[in-house]
Formats: C-alpha cells, sequence, structure tokens
C-alpha cells in the first residue's frame, strides 16, 4: 500500500512513518501544501492529511484528489476539532477525519478500515485464527458458528484485531469507542467493563483468550503466549 | 429616578421659591405704590382745608380736635385704620393723615381720613395678576420643555435600548440613531467605536483562545506518538513499561484538560445554537443503557419515577453531554451496593444517588477544576460543563445534600 503523509511536524511525521512502514506499507512525506500538490499525481492508495499547513489549506489536497477522479483514500488528521471542519472536509471527498492529539493505534484501525472500505469495497472478511469476521454485516464467527456481539463489543474486537500484537493504552481504547460526541469522556470503568464482557463471550463461544493485560497500562491482542 | 421627572422637578421647585419670592415683592412694592399715592392724595385734601377752611371734601372727611396740649412744631403721621360704618355696622380700611396747628394755648389736631376700598380692589387684583399669569406661563414653559426634553432624549432612551441588547456574540452592529444633539452624537459615536473595538477584541480573544489550545494539541500528538512507540518495545522491564503507563496516563489527563477546556471555550462562544426538542425520558433510557456495564460494575440499583414526559427544546449534543455528565457524577460519587434515583416530572428531572457527605461547600460544586479528594483521577470539570451547559440552554440547576443522598435537580 503507498501512502502519503502530509504533515508539517517533523517529528510527527517521522513518528507515523515509522508506525506505516512497520505495518509493512511504505510511506512518503509531504511537509508543505505545495510539495503535497505536487507528489499527488504520483497516484497514492491513502493520504494521512493534516489541514494547517505553512502555505495554505490541507484541504487544497482533498481538492485535487476528487477532481481528479483518483481512487485515493483520504484521512484529515488536524488539531481542528470543530463540527464545521469535519463537515467541510468530509464533505469535500475526505474519507474520514481524526482530531489531534490521536493515538497510533486509533489511526491505525481508521487506516485499516479505509483500506476494506477503498480496495475491497468493504467485502473483505478479517480473520485471526478460529476467528472470522465480516465488518460490513457486524458479524462474527468463533469456529465457523456466529457469535452474538453489542455494536460497542464488535467495534472493540475490530479496534483490537487491527492493532494486535500491540500494547493498547486504556486512553487509546476510550478514545476509540468515544469516537462520536455522545459518549464523550469515557472512563477507564467502562472500557474495563466493555472489555470484560467481550472477553467473557468469547472465552464461552469456545474462542482462546487473546485479550491479554498488560500490567497498568493496558490490554495487548496477541495469540503470542 | 428619570432625568425628565428629575428636571421637571428641579424646575417647579425652583418656580415655585422664585415666584413665591417675585409674587410678594410685586405686591408690596404695589402697596407702597398705593399708599404713596393716598398720601399725596391726603396732603392735598390737607392744602384744600387750610386754604378753605369750610370746603368740603368729596373724597376724604376731615375731623377737628382741640387738644390740652403745646406742640411747637408742626408734624405729619400716616397710618392705616380701621373704622366701623355706622350703617353697614361693617369694618373699612382707611388712610389716616394726623396733623397739628398750634393755636393760642392749645394744639389743633387735625385728621383727614379717606376710604382705600376702591384700591384695596386694584391690589387684590394686581396680586392676583401676579400670581395667576406667571403660573400659567411657567406651566406652558415646563410643558413645552418637558415635549422637547423628551423628544431630544428619544435618540438616548434608544442608544440605552440597543445597549442592552448587545451581545458581543452577535454579528450585527449596534446602528445607533443619529442625533441633532452634539452630546448625544459624540456618546453614540463613542459607543459605535467601542462596540467595534469590543468585537474585534472578542474576536481576537476567541481566536487566540482557539490556537492556544490547538497548539497544544499537535505537541500532545508527538508526545503521544513517541509513548505509543516506545511501549511497543518487546526488551522492556517492568519497572520502565510501569513509568511509560504513567507518562501516558498523565499525558491523557492533560489532553483530557485540555479538550474539556476548549470544550468550555465552545461553549462561551455558543457553538452550539441549533436546538431541537428533545425527549429527556428517551435520552436517560439510552444513556443508562450505554452506562449499562458501569452501573452493574459498581452494584448500583436504579429507580426511575416517571409521572409524565419530559421534553425541552435544547441542542441535542449538548442534552447528551448534560444527562451523561449527571449520570457519570452519580455513579463516580456514588457508595458500593448504593443507589441512583431519576424522578421525572412536567418539567422537572431529579437525578439523586447515595453518596459521602461533601467535604466542601456545596455552592463550590460547579466551579472548575473542583476535585473531591477521594477521585483523585476526576478532573474536576465535569459538573462546571454541567453548570454552562444549563445555563446556555436556560435551564435552572440545584444541588441538595439529605442524609448522605445527593440530589440535583433541573427545572426547564
Amino acid at each position: 500500500m503507498k501512502i502519503l503523509i502530509v504533515e508539517d511536524e517533523p517529528q510527527l511525521a517521522n513518528s507515523v512513518q515509522q508506525f506505516i512502514i512497520s505495518e509493512g506499507h511504505t510511506c512518503e512525506i509531504a511537509g508543505d501544501l505545495s510539495t503535497a500538490l505536487y507528489l499527488v499525481d504520483n497516484l497514492f492508495d491513502i493520504i494521512i492529511l493534516d489541514l494547517n499547513l505553512p502555505d495554505g489549506n490541507g484541504l487544497e489536497v482533498v481538492k485535487k484528489v476528487k477532481s481528479g477522479g483518483m481512487q485515493t483514500g483520504i484521512i484529515i488528521l488536524s488539531a481542528r476539532d470543530s463540527l464545521e471542519n469535519k463537515i467541510e472536509g468530509l464533505e469535500l471527498g475526505a474519507d474520514d477525519y481524526l482530531t489531534k492529539p490521536f493515538q497510533m493505534a486509533e489511526l491505525n484501525a481508521r487506516l485499516k478500515s479505509l483500506v476494506r472500505r477503498v480496495h475491497f469495497k468493504g467485502e473483505e472478511i478479517i480473520e485471526f485464527n478460529e476467528l472470522e469476521i465480516k465488518p460490513s454485516e457486524l458479524m462474527v464467527k468463533v469456529n465457523g458458528t456466529p457469535l452474538d456481539l453489542t455494536k460497542k463489543e464488535f467495534d472493540l474486537l475490530v479496534y483490537f484485531i487491527a492493532n494486535k500484537n500491540r500494547v493498547l493504552t486504556k486512553t487509546g481504547i476510550g478514545e476509540h469507542m468515544s469516537k462520536d460526541f455522545m459518549d464523550y469522556g469515557f472512563t477507564d470503568d467502562l472500557i474495563y467493563s466493555h472489555i470484560k464482557n467481550l472477553r467473557k463471550k468469547l472465552i464461552k463461544a469456545g474462542c482462546n483468550d487473546y485479550i491479554k493485560n498488560v500490567y497498568g497500562v493496558g490490554y495487548k491482542f496477541t495469540d503470542a503466549l | 429616578m428619570k432625568l425628565l421627572t428629575k428636571t421637571g422637578l428641579n424646575f417647579i421647585s425652583a418656580s415655585i421659591f422664585f415666584f413665591f419670592i417675585g409674587s410678594l415683592g410685586g405686591y408690596y412694592f404695589i402697596r407702597f405704590a398705593v399708599n404713596k399715592m393716598f398720601n399725596n392724595e391726603l396732603l392735598e385734601a390737607q392744602q384744600q382745608v387750610e386754604n378753605q377752611p369750610n370746603s368740603s371734601l368729596t373724597y376724604a372727611d376731615v375731623s377737628i380736635d382741640t387738644l390740652q396740649l403745646k406742640i411747637t412744631q408742626s408734624q405729619h403721621t400716616f397710618t392705616d385704620t380701621i373704622i366701623q360704618n355706622k350703617s353697614s355696622q361693617k369694618y373699612e380700611f382707611y388712610r389716616k393723615l394726623n396733623y397739628y396747628k398750634p393755636a393760642e394755648n392749645n394744639t389743633i389736631r387735625y385728621t383727614i381720613i379717606r376710604s382705600t376700598a376702591p384700591s384695596d380692589l386694584m391690589v387684590m387684583k394686581f396680586t392676583l395678576m401676579l400670581t395667576v399669569f406667571p403660573v400659567i406661563f411657567f406651566l406652558i414653559l415646563y410643558l413645552v420643555n418637558r415635549a422637547s426634553t423628551r423628544y431630544s432624549l428619544t435618540v438616548f432612551y434608544d442608544t440605552i435600548n440597543k445597549l442592552k441588547a448587545f451581545d458581543v456574540n452577535k454579528d450585527n452592529r449596534l446602528d445607533l440613531m443619529t442625533s441633532d444633539i452634539d452630546e448625544f452624537e459624540q456618546l453614540n459615536e463613542v459607543f459605535n467605536a467601542m462596540d467595534k473595538k469590543i468585537k474585534e477584541d472578542y474576536i481576537r480573544l476567541k481566536e487566540y483562545t482557539g490556537n492556544t489550545s490547538h497548539e497544544l494539541q499537535t505537541p500532545l500528538a508527538i508526545i503521544n506518538a513517541k509513548l505509543d512507540e516506545l511501549i511497543q518495545a518487546d526488551n522492556l522491564t517492568e519497572e520502565q513499561i510501569k513509568t511509560i503507563a504513567g507518562l501516558i496516563e498523565t499525558t491523557n489527563r492533560l489532553s483530557k484538560t485540555n479538550q474539556a477546556l476548549i470544550f468550555l471555550a465552545k461553549l462561551d462562544n455558543r457553538v452550539f445554537a441549533d436546538a431541537e426538542l428533545v425527549n429527556f425520558n428517551e435520552l436517560i433510557r439510552k444513556q443508562l443503557e450505554n452506562l449499562e456495564p458501569l452501573i452493574e460494575e459498581a452494584g448500583l440499583k436504579v429507580e426511575i419515577i416517571s409521572t409524565s414526559q419530559l421534553s425541552s427544546t435544547m441542542n441535542v449534543s449538548l442534552a447528551h453531554t448534560l444527562i451523561l455528565n449527571l449520570l457519570k457524577n452519580a455513579i463516580r460519587h456514588n457508595i458500593s451496593n448504593g443507589f441512583i434515583k431519576i424522578r421525572f416530572d412536567n418539567n422537572k428531572l431529579q437525578i439523586s444517588n447515595s453518596g459521602l457527605p461533601v467535604p466542601y461547600e456545596p455552592e463550590k460544586l460547579f466551579g472548575r477544576f473542583q476535585k473531591n479528594s477521594q477521585h483523585p483521577q476526576s478532573l474536576g470539570i465535569g459538573l462546571s460543563i454541567v453548570k454552562r451547559i444549563c445555563d446556555i440552554s436556560a435551564i435552572s440547576i440545584s444541588y441538595e445534600q439529605h442524609d448522605n443522598e445527593h440530589i440535583f435537580e433541573l427545572t426547564f
């Protein structure tokens, strides 16, 4: 997967780049708007886009990509968090909007979800050992038997699998679960409750306990011992 | 006191005072002039009496007395006197002249009196004129003055009304009326300039607050990303993991505080202006469903007493935040195996929970960064968000504490 990061803060850009390379993608960085507009012609699969650039508004990139009819997915990653900004970005054709500060795991989950939408038209099936997940249908199967999960638990499971083998902080999980403004400020206790319920259901259905506690930090979804 | 009333009262009291002095002075002046006239007439009569001792005067009476004393000098005295009219038994006013003439061994006193009745009438009429005309004159003057002041003040009242309605958050200009009175014109110019300046400053301040908070977001994002990188390493000791976990926790608190402050700033900036009808029974039911695992975990008993449907017009996302914050507060500050009671009324929503007594004054409960030492994790900002939302949405909120029961009541 070819990914372009448009971000004027080199520290942040480098962190994201390292992370994306570790996930097995190729990645380029554009530090300002003019570089970004120039590089866009190279047909990236996904662009991670900051809006506040030193020489202009990142939305120009969205406009160029969408007017060029490219099959490029765009995730806006901005410090602007007002609803108007989000709506404006999404209406111009961006696929997702993530506000800073963000969790790397969250960006990863959004990236994977976007890849599914852009390249598999949402038909992709996520498989992990005995687990089989069809995100478009909110369906989970353990060893071929469907499992009944709530929307939140399902969401949590997809998030865990997208970030498998990574330490996920309680903070990151909380932010992921409170995406919409409605649940503004999830507490650690609530996250704990949801994870506990998900774990119970998975184990009861005969699934291995992949959700490991990382003491004091959070959780890790892994089949390693 | 209104300016119009104040100036009117001043005008009236000054008028009464000067009018009183003026009339009194006028009365005495007329009296003095009239007496002077009578004195002259009496002296004229004296001349006639002396020239022709037996001449009869048509306008005065003369009486002559012989006094048994010697007066060396002739002297004149004028006095006012009252004499009873013999036929009508009425007392009448007279002007009297006494003068003495020395004879061989005695003195003759001449007394000439003249009725002042006709002139008294004149004096009365003059005095009346002095009283009535100025009163009418002053009254007309006062009314004209009042009308003219009132007319001039319309601009002033217009300015006051527009200033009352002034809202720094609104985009429209103040647009004060122009006036032909220099002072008001100047005042309005000053206000217009001030309006422009305040709004400019306010916008700049808003931008500044927004920018500061946003500028904090990127560094926080970098710290987050770096910490995440660190914690993914395989060769960390438990000590190191704990340290990094502590850093993540602290960064999280920092960014949550920042987000809460941005949210409060947005509330102050009235970002959430659009309102619609919100059913609170439905909203509470939904939020309780969301919080179900948490309530179960804390072993709380939730009791809903609903006598009617409660709906109010307000911003939906604010309503969600309001209820969520109140419910989270009721869960967090509860005791194990405690309860949460939710009571709906026509226009009232009551959320009460069991809990330990609050160690500080209830009034401070809604202040920013007001924390309970038993819950060091809480930011102490949730209830101040609740208060702000209530202020903005015209909901009155009250808090009471009864026997370890904490009651929040919203009145719509």
